[in-house]
């Protein structure tokens, strides 16, 4: 009877440290996902912060109408490390691709966001960050 | 009683865990990306209004012969040309935004108001509200402040706007903007309006950038001699202004009383 009682705890202790494991587990896989998702959050935060201030417009357009690359670089530059890298397309939605400019960017390490702007034909702004 | 300490200890451990996971703060990613993706597509309706605000301003400028070839009531209808371009341009861009995104906004509300002075009229705000089926709402709110003042200048006549842009109560500092001049003639009947471009054509693309820090935006037109010689002018001057992705803009329509040039 006491050995019976013993194996119970014994079974008792091992499923609740089990189960702690599994809960801390759970914790730590919210924070891991997190960092991943920083880089969306990023692009989108930059994206929504030039559609605030008129620097979408700036690049996607500028003033002869095909965009200004230069300025986005410059604009971009300031917001982001070094470390961080990038590759931010502007598309037309009749012309096609009207440019693309990047730095250190690695498309199996990246996440990234896009803004549409409806001025005249249409521009896409997709931004892309890796690390 | 060992095991049963221990086993305290655990259920102990287990507790906490699970307290701290409930009472921690969610730093989880779910909501997070939740509030900048919202925001993200909130831009986006917003400016397709701002857009459709402005390209409305051009279209109507381009088209004034409607409002031009019937003298009655003309701020009326300069407002209802602008509410039926901004209708039409709002429609054409949220179709493209739909093949895009997989969302449909519909233009909710649209009240557009045009004040007149002696000698010219203007749109003076524009109001409009769209909603979406992602549960998006958004709106702008602009309005303009225009003087008008006509000069003699010698051997040309003059029209000086002097135009303020505001969305949300504050300044625009970047404006595009051009000017043409209308001659209606009047044929038995017939209605005829002419135009002549002086500044820029009444394309978003091909109007006139200008900056000016202080908000206050001096639009000056030269008004050819042939024009400003007469006496009881036939002619109207028209002025289209936009901001840059801002939403707001305005379509100034002056007429002087008399001759704008020589003695």
């Amino acid at each position: 009877m006491r050995g019976q009682a013993a194996l119970l705890e014994a079974a008792l202790l091992v499923v609740a440290t089990l189960l702690t494991f599994v809960v801390a587990q759970h914790l730590f896989k919210v924070q891991y996902v997190q960092s991943d998702y920083a880089l969306m959050i990023n692009a989108e935060r930059i994206l929504i912060h030039w559609a605030d201030t008129g620097v979408a417009y700036a690049a996607a357009y500028g003033v002869t109408g095909s965009g200004d690359p230069q300025y986005a670089k410059a604009a971009l530059e300031t917001l982001l490390p070094p470390n961080v890298g990038y590759n931010l397309t502007v598309i037309s939605l009749t012309r096609g691709v009207i440019y693309t400019i990047a730095r250190g960017y690695d498309p199996a390490r990246s996440e990234g966001a896009t803004l549409i702007l409806m001025r005249g034909e249409g521009r896409i702004i997709s931004l892309r960050l890796s690390r | 009683m060992r095991g049963q300490v221990l086993i305290g200890v655990a259920v102990l451990i287990f507790v906490i865990t699970l307290l701290l996971l409930i009472a921690l703060p969610k730093r989880t990613i779910g909501p997070t990306v939740a509030i900048e993706n919202y925001t993200v597509a909130k831009r986006e309706v917003e400016h397709i209004l701002r857009n459709a605000a402005e390209e409305a301003a051009y279209a109507t400028a381009n088209t004034l012969e409607v409002v031009l070839s019937n003298t009655e009531n003309m701020p009326d209808t300069l407002k209802k040309l602008y509410t039926q371009y901004f209708n039409v341009s709002f429609t054409d861009k949220v179709g493209a935004y739909a093949v895009l995104r997989g969302v449909f906004c519909e233009l909710d509300t649209l009240d557009v108001k045009v004040s007149s002075y002696s000698g010219y009229f203007y749109i003076s705000s524009i109001y409009a509200v769209a909603t979406c089926d992602n549960g998006v709402m958004a709106f702008i709110n602009s309005a303009a402040d225009v003087r008008v003042e006509f000069k003699n200048l010698g051997a040309f006549g003059g029209v000086k706007a002097a135009v303020s842009l505001t969305r949300d109560q504050k300044q625009i500092q970047l404006i595009t903007y051009a000017a043409a001049l209308y001659n209606v003639t009047r044929d038995n009947t017939k209605v005829k309006p002419y135009r002549f471009p002086i500044l820029g054509t009444f394309d978003p693309r091909e109007s006139i950038w200008y900056f000016n820090i202080t908000g206050l935006h001096y639009i000056q037109v030269a008004i050819p001699p042939e024009y400003c010689m007469m006496r009881n002018p036939t002619y109207y001057v028209a002025i289209a202004t936009a901001s840059v992705g801002e939403g707001a803009a305005t379509v100034v329509v002056a007429k002087p009383s008399g001759k704008l040039c020589g003695t």
